[in-house]
């Protein structure tokens, strides 16, 4: 993922659609806040997608790839981008298994499609703020395991480290994970796994 | 979410013989850490989480440490006998065969969401027991995260989260982490005369040990 500093931030969304009418209207609602690139098919989206997109509208039944095999294809490609399945069956727990981290049921409006976009990109800022903020946990652990309290006490690095700790848990506050409901809560642990899997182990 | 009632605001009830006052109703959507020795810990544990029983309460724990007939052996002999459908076992120990991989933690979600579904109470106490077995599999800081984002689903559908973290199985700085990812910390201890606890880290809880029996 590249930047999040806000909601509407001029970050990318790439909109995988086979109905020529929906993919434009996607687009036309989203034009003015995000840069947007639109694809027919998901063979297609696979060639449009590279690491400035932050979020994949993919439709879930499409000639060719289905949404599922465009989302296999591109997690594997090691594309950080949240995905969002459109389906025009209500999301079981099997659909929540597949992988995304949001799901809309058609027909999509404009304000659930907008809500939808704004969840997704504050889920990335926020496990972008708990990835520092628990690394540097440990690293605070570490340093008082080999350090005596009065070194610490006196370390510029020390009192900077606390300093960011608090900046982060305030973000961690002021930020929605997407973890309340049943879909975001899977997809949240799911990035644990997946970044577990390609990073092994974080601690330094 | 929709299964919240009206009830929802009520405090969850730790239990009449919880012995800190102050701690003893916590508002809803907390998740709060046990640590001690495991066994003892452990006990804690399940005490807190069974003292949902009686308020009509759904309880849901997370078992990595012991198979989920065990547990359910527990909560019905604990709770007179009757079987129910307010109790829902999740087995991560990846000992039996129905266990989820206890690496798995999508697949762990997906469990959690569905037991709590299926279970027939809108309040809900959710334990994970306990987070030494977590870290026997995981590194520490997957661990954090794990816990971090069960404490927004936790919170944000109002529920009553109780973890374990054995302190004879963990280092202190692991301890000392994972206790950022919680409301507030129950300290548990057993000496000659029998069990103690404290509260440490919530408001206008004063850290003192009592007499726990």
């Amino acid at each position: 993922m590249s930047q999040h500093e806000g909601a509407s931030d001029g970050a990318t969304i790439l909109v995988v659609e086979d109905e020529a009418e929906l993919r434009r209207t996607y687009e036309l609602w989203l034009a003015a806040d995000y840069e947007v690139r639109t694809a027919a098919e998901g063979e297609e989206a696979l060639g449009m997608a590279d690491e400035s997109v932050d979020v994949v509208l993919l439709d879930r039944m499409m000639p060719g790839l289905s949404g599922k095999e465009t989302l296999t294809e591109l997690k594997e490609r090691g594309l950080e981008a949240k995905f969002a399945m459109v389906t025009a069956v209500e999301p079981d727990f099997d659909i929540i298994e597949m992988g995304f981290d949001a799901y809309l049921t058609k027909p999509v409006d404009e304000e659930r499609l907008r809500d939808t976009i704004q969840s997704l990109r504050s889920q990335g800022a926020y496990s972008d703020a708990l990835d520092e903020y628990t690394s540097l946990l440990a690293k605070r652990e570490t340093l008082k395991a080999r350090k005596r309290n009065e070194e610490l006490a006196e370390s510029d690095a020390f009192a900077e480290l606390e300093a960011r700790l608090a900046e982060l848990e305030a973000r961690l506050e002021d930020t929605d994970s997407g973890a309340g409901d049943d879909a975001g809560f899977v997809a949240a642990l799911r990035d644990i796994d997946e970044e577990a899997e390609h990073t092994g182990t974080e601690e330094p | 979410m929709s299964r919240i009632s009206d009830g929802a605001g009520a405090p969850y009830d730790l239990g009449a013989s919880f012995p800190v006052g102050e701690a003893r109703h916590q508002r809803p959507g907390r998740t709060l850490l046990v640590t001690g020795p495991a066994a003892v810990a452990e006990r804690a544990a399940l005490r807190l989480l069974l003292a949902g029983h009686e308020d009509d309460e759904g309880i849901v724990p997370v078992s990595t440490d012991r198979p989920a007939e065990e547990l359910r052996a527990e909560y019905t002999g604990l709770t007179g006998g009757t079987p129910d459908d307010r109790l829902a076992v999740i087995d991560v120990t990846g000992r039996s065969a129905d266990a989820t991989n206890p690496v798995d933690l999508a697949a762990l979600g997906r469990e959690l969401n569905e037991a709590i579904a299926g279970v027939r109470a809108d309040r809900v106490r959710v334990g994970l027991l306990s987070l030494s077995g977590m870290l026997s599999h995981l590194d520490r800081t997957d661990v954090f995260k794990f816990c971090h984002f069960v404490r927004d689903r936790i919170g944000d559908a109002s529920y009553l989260g109780i973890a374990t973290l054995a302190t004879d199985e963990a280092d202190a700085g692991t301890v000392s982490m994972l206790q950022e990812a919680f409301a507030g910390t129950i300290e548990v201890r057993e000496d000659e005369k029998g069990g103690l606890v404290r509260v440490v880290g919530l408001p206008d809880t004063p850290v003192t040990w009592h007499a726990w029996g």
